[in-house]
């Protein structure tokens, strides 16, 4: 009974608080009072939202790990109307999306809307006719231990960026010349995306399912053109028509699922002979949301939005939104669409990954590097097993607190120094040493051994095993990616007297977001095996009813290998401290070698130029031009990237259609 | 237990005195260039001079991020071959000295030196072209071995005729570690090239020490990568190690420098072949991580 309780409090909180505090935002006056009522309103949202998830947690917490059926107001199978609303949700949206493109007087935009609504509009229909639900029709909401780490992910790491906004967004709004009153929808906004995400991370009911995800595409939609110029309109436009191609695939894979589906049941009907296909459709969507490759481009477009937007795509919702339900997926997909999942998965991390070697915009290194962790969370569905699933729980919490850290540093770091250019950002370590810290934070945590990424990366290579493609890609893809870091935190860290021009300070509000998301990041070091062991783990054993656990006390290990996080974080931590110690009050001589034509005795690097009279010596970044195919051969690495993607689409329908031909 | 924690410390030990090991070998290799150049050469002992003489000197390096990021190098190579010799996890250890190598590329970048900027950015390439291929022959003795532990790669080898093609890759690493040609963009022992050890040009006494002392292990490493090859006849993986190395010293002389797209190229190309090869091979063989 308590529990029952603690359950509707949970599915109230994580879903009625954030739409209670959006629609109390939207309704806010105007003027100074409406501004002093921003604040307390969307922390009482947020202490809501935080109260759900406890009620949440503590169930999850109080028995072994296992699915519960959330008590839901909204109950399909006991309400005739909400059955019929939920039916018709779908093809409701997929129309509205039709109207948004009219508006946007975009062609593709209404072929696109028109294209989901051909598989909604019939399957509403059929779910209409079919009325009354089986008998054995469970709740529409299912708790398990992977939608807690995504709840968990989500309210955490998505609330810190909604107090981050708090801050930040009037700024935003008042450099793009708008008026920061403005701040209270977008408040609103980000915390209608927080609760689609959690229905989507809920629902079992299949219907359900589609309504969360077209509802995070409608909340991106309006987020990624909030500022209303063209730049963001356009950009807007462009995720809304990737995303309605994935909504087209779901609502595909609903239509061939049947009526009354639910995810647990499709997972549990290894026999149907649809099944091939249903997983194939939705896995589709779901690396168009996750924006593998070739989907990729509508996630670089979204860059243009403010810095809180950025990171909740990025971080906490949406793309993860792909990432969870093939995580989902991952134990009925079998070896042929999964190999194929995993392929794909693996050519997005490493392809991103080169992609970002050449680039020197700070917002799109950032946003490629999520294609490429994308990427590898895909393979962790593909490989199909429980500790392949265990790792990609491990780095799925983890990116997200790394990459939201990064995005709200970027943020706050460009309305500091007002740019994002990594080459205008060289030296930013030494000049603003608190500002690039956590930054630098999080690119350690991304790359480098012992944190917990480092760790899902680990298992992934030894679960990759014998999957020869898989292994390679994996491997070029690990090395790209400990490039594109170190590229950047080299730029950070050069020692430059040339001074940016840094004018204001961060907001309290952001500090308090950055400096949570830190300490949630840093704990990466210490926490990778616990953490696997405690939602890891579980996950795996739920998903796939039998697990080879990852997490071992403090350490990791995997498929006859062990990764000895405790130690080696020991022998990290001892070596910082060496090195600081030793290194603190230590004379330099801080004049650079300048083939010994220096000017003066300190460390500006200035010369005696060749028609004398001083010059500076200053050298710039290194992108890797023309290292990749782009200028010496037939098809530029862009290209490349794309055909490459769609082939891997390509592979997973053709995967689905050889096992749905299989099974029938 | 007691003759098992011996070992360990003993395995400790002597993965801590390797570089006296990698002193010898670098002495061997200037002069055996030097026969092949028809030059007399230094001494056998002379790379061990040198690293002693820098050790002794007043060390003033140009910035004091870079002494730490320096010594953070030497760290973490130092712990990735005990962890090797230990017994350890070869995945993990190849992971441990890719950081290494990073931090090694970030002291390089921490001053603003054209010679400096122009060096970290080339051992970035190399560090890009270098790891895939650590971790492939990593995976492919760990398919072979059933396991990715040091100490039932040993036990289960040799992998001589199982992955016959490791050899390729095995000697492309070795060329890459040593920065012979033609994978010597990012440092030279000659003083006619264009850019002479660029990227270690704002270190000095014995921060400079520290970083070569970091790279001797870097070496070692790959060294005992080598001998994994030959599981526990020591005697074999010598010859291994002796065969790779002739073969980096061999291709030293014949290759020029490449260009840096040359030097990636080439490292991915044949040694990226060569342990595919090996990759399929060990999994064709029916071996295969234990789930």
């Amino acid at each position: 009974m308590l529990t029952a309780d603690l359950l509707r409090m949970a599915a109230l909180g994580l879903l009625g608080a954030p739409l209670l505090g959006a629609a109390a935002l939207w309704l806010l006056p105007g003027g100074d009072r409406g501004q002093a009522l921003r604040a307390p309103v969307t922390l009482a949202a947020l202490a809501l939202l935080a109260a759900g998830l406890l009620a949440a947690l503590v169930v999850a917490a109080a028995g072994p790990p296992r699915s519960v059926e959330v008590p839901f107001a909204l109950e399909a199978a006991r309400w005739p109307a909400a059955s019929m609303a939920w039916s018709l949700a779908p093809a409701a949206l997929a129309l509205l999306f039709v109207a948004i493109g009219l508006r946007a007087r975009s062609r593709s935009l209404v072929a696109l809307a028109l294209l989901q609504a051909a598989p909604a509009l019939p399957a509403a229909v059929r779910d209409l006719a079919e009325s009354a639900p089986p008998a054995s029709a469970g709740s529409s909401l299912l708790l398990d231990p992977l939608a807690v780490v995504l709840l968990v992910v989500s309210v955490g790491v998505g609330g810190l960026i909604v107090l981050f906004s708090l801050g930040y967004q009037p700024k935003h709004l008042r450099g793009a010349g708008h008026d920061p009153a403005g701040t209270s929808r977008f408040l609103a906004w980000l915390l209608v995306f927080l609760a689609a995400m959690h229905l989507l991370v809920l629902a079992d009911d299949l219907r359900l399912l589609a309504v969360g995800w077209e509802l995070t595409t409608l909340c991106s939609y309006v987020l990624i053109g909030f500022d209303g110029d063209e730049r963001a309109r356009t950009a807007a436009e462009r995720a809304l028509a990737y995303n309605l191609f994935g909504g087209a695939a779901l609502a595909l894979g609903l239509l061939l699922a049947g009526p009354h589906a639910t995810l647990s049941g499709l997972l549990t009907r290894p026999e149907a002979a649809m099944l091939p296909a249903v997983l194939g459709a939705m896995a589709v969507a779901a690396a168009t949301k996750s924006a593998l490759a070739p989907f990729h481009p509508w996630l670089l477009g979204a860059m243009v939005a403010a810095a809180p937007v950025s990171a909740l795509l990025h971080a906490s919702t949406m793309v993860k939104a792909g990432s969870y339900l093939l995580l989902r997926l991952s134990p009925a997909m079998g070896a042929g669409l999964g190999l194929a999942v995993a392929v794909l998965g693996a050519f997005s991390f490493a392809m991103a990954a080169l992609l970002a070697l050449r680039e020197r915009d700070l917002k799109r290194v950032l946003a490629l590097s999520t294609v490429a962790s994308l990427g590898l969370l895909a393979v962790a569905a593909g490989l199909g097993s429980p500790v392949a699933l265990a790792a990609g729980v491990l780095l799925l919490v983890f990116h997200a607190a790394a990459k939201g850290l990064a995005f709200l540093v970027v943020g706050a770091s460009e309305q500091v120094t007002g740019t994002r250019d990594l080459e205008a950002l060289v030296g930013l370590a030494r000049a603003r040493p608190w500002l690039a810290a956590p930054l630098l934070l999080a690119a350690a945590a991304m790359a480098l051994p012992p944190f917990a990424i480092a760790g899902a990366k680990w298992a992934l290579l030894l679960a990759g095993g014998g999957k020869v493609p898989v292994v390679l890609l994996l491997a070029v893809g690990a090395a790209a990616n400990v490039g594109l870091w170190t590229t950047v935190v080299g730029r950070m860290i050069v020692r430059r007297p040339v001074v940016l021009a840094l004018s204001g300070r961060v907001g309290g509000w952001e500090r308090a977001a950055i400096a949570s998301l830190a300490i949630g990041t840093a704990s990466g070091l210490i926490l990778a095996a616990p953490l696997a062991g405690a939602v890891g783990d579980p996950a795996a054993l739920v998903a796939f009813g039998h697990t080879v656990p990852l997490g071992d006390g403090w350490d990791l290990q995997a498929l006859g290998g062990a990764f000895p996080v405790a130690p080696l974080a020991l022998v990290v931590v001892a070596l910082g401290a060496v090195a600081v110690a030793l290194t603190r009050r230590l004379s330099v001589s801080p004049q650079p070698y300048l083939g010994g034509t220096n000017l003066a005795a300190g460390p500006e690097p200035v010369f005696h130029g060749a028609l004398g009279g001083p010059r500076l010596a200053a050298s710039g970044g290194f992108y890797w031009g023309g290292a990749l195919p782009d200028v010496r051969g037939p098809m530029g690495l862009r290209r490349f990237v794309l055909v490459g993607g769609w082939l891997g689409v390509a592979a997973v329908a053709l995967a689905a259609a050889l096992g749905a031909a299989g099974g029938a | 237990v007691i003759v098992q924690m011996v070992l360990v410390v003993a395995a400790a030990i002597l993965a801590l005195a390797a570089p006296l090991g990698v002193g010898i070998a670098l002495g061997l290799d200037r002069q055996a260039t030097a026969a092949v150049q028809r030059r007399i050469g230094p001494p056998l002992l002379q790379p061990w001079y040198d690293l002693t003489k820098l050790a002794a000197k007043v060390g003033r390096p140009a910035d004091r991020l870079l002494a730490g990021l320096v010594l953070a190098q030497l760290g973490l190579s130092v712990a990735a071959l005990v962890l090797f010799a230990t017994g350890g996890d070869l995945v993990v250890a190849v992971l441990l000295l890719g950081a290494g190598h990073v931090m090694f590329v970030l002291a390089a970048a921490s001053v603003e030196s054209p010679y400096a900027q122009l060096g970290a950015s080339r051992e970035l390439v190399l560090l890009v072209a270098r790891e895939p291929l650590l971790l492939l022959v990593a995976l492919a003795y760990g398919q072979a071995a059933g396991s990715t532990l040091v100490g039932e790669i040993v036990a289960a080898g040799p992998y001589l005729l199982e992955l016959p093609t490791l050899g390729v890759t095995c000697a492309v690493l070795l060329g890459i570690a040593l920065r012979k040609s033609p994978w010597d963009i990012a440092t030279s022992h000659h003083g006619h090239q264009e850019l002479v050890k660029g990227s270690t040009t704002e270190m000095a006494g014995r921060w400079l020490a520290a970083a070569e002392l970091g790279h001797w292990y870097d070496v070692a490493f790959v060294v005992a990568v080598i001998f994994l090859a030959a599981g526990s006849a020591m005697v074999l993986g010598l010859l291994l190690a002796g065969l790779a190395w002739a073969a980096a010293l061999l291709l030293d002389n014949a290759v020029p420098r490449a260009t840096w797209h040359g030097a990636l190229g080439m490292a991915w190309g044949i040694g990226g072949a060569g342990a595919a090869l090996a990759l399929l091979m060990a999994s064709l063989g029916g071996g295969g991580l234990l789930p």
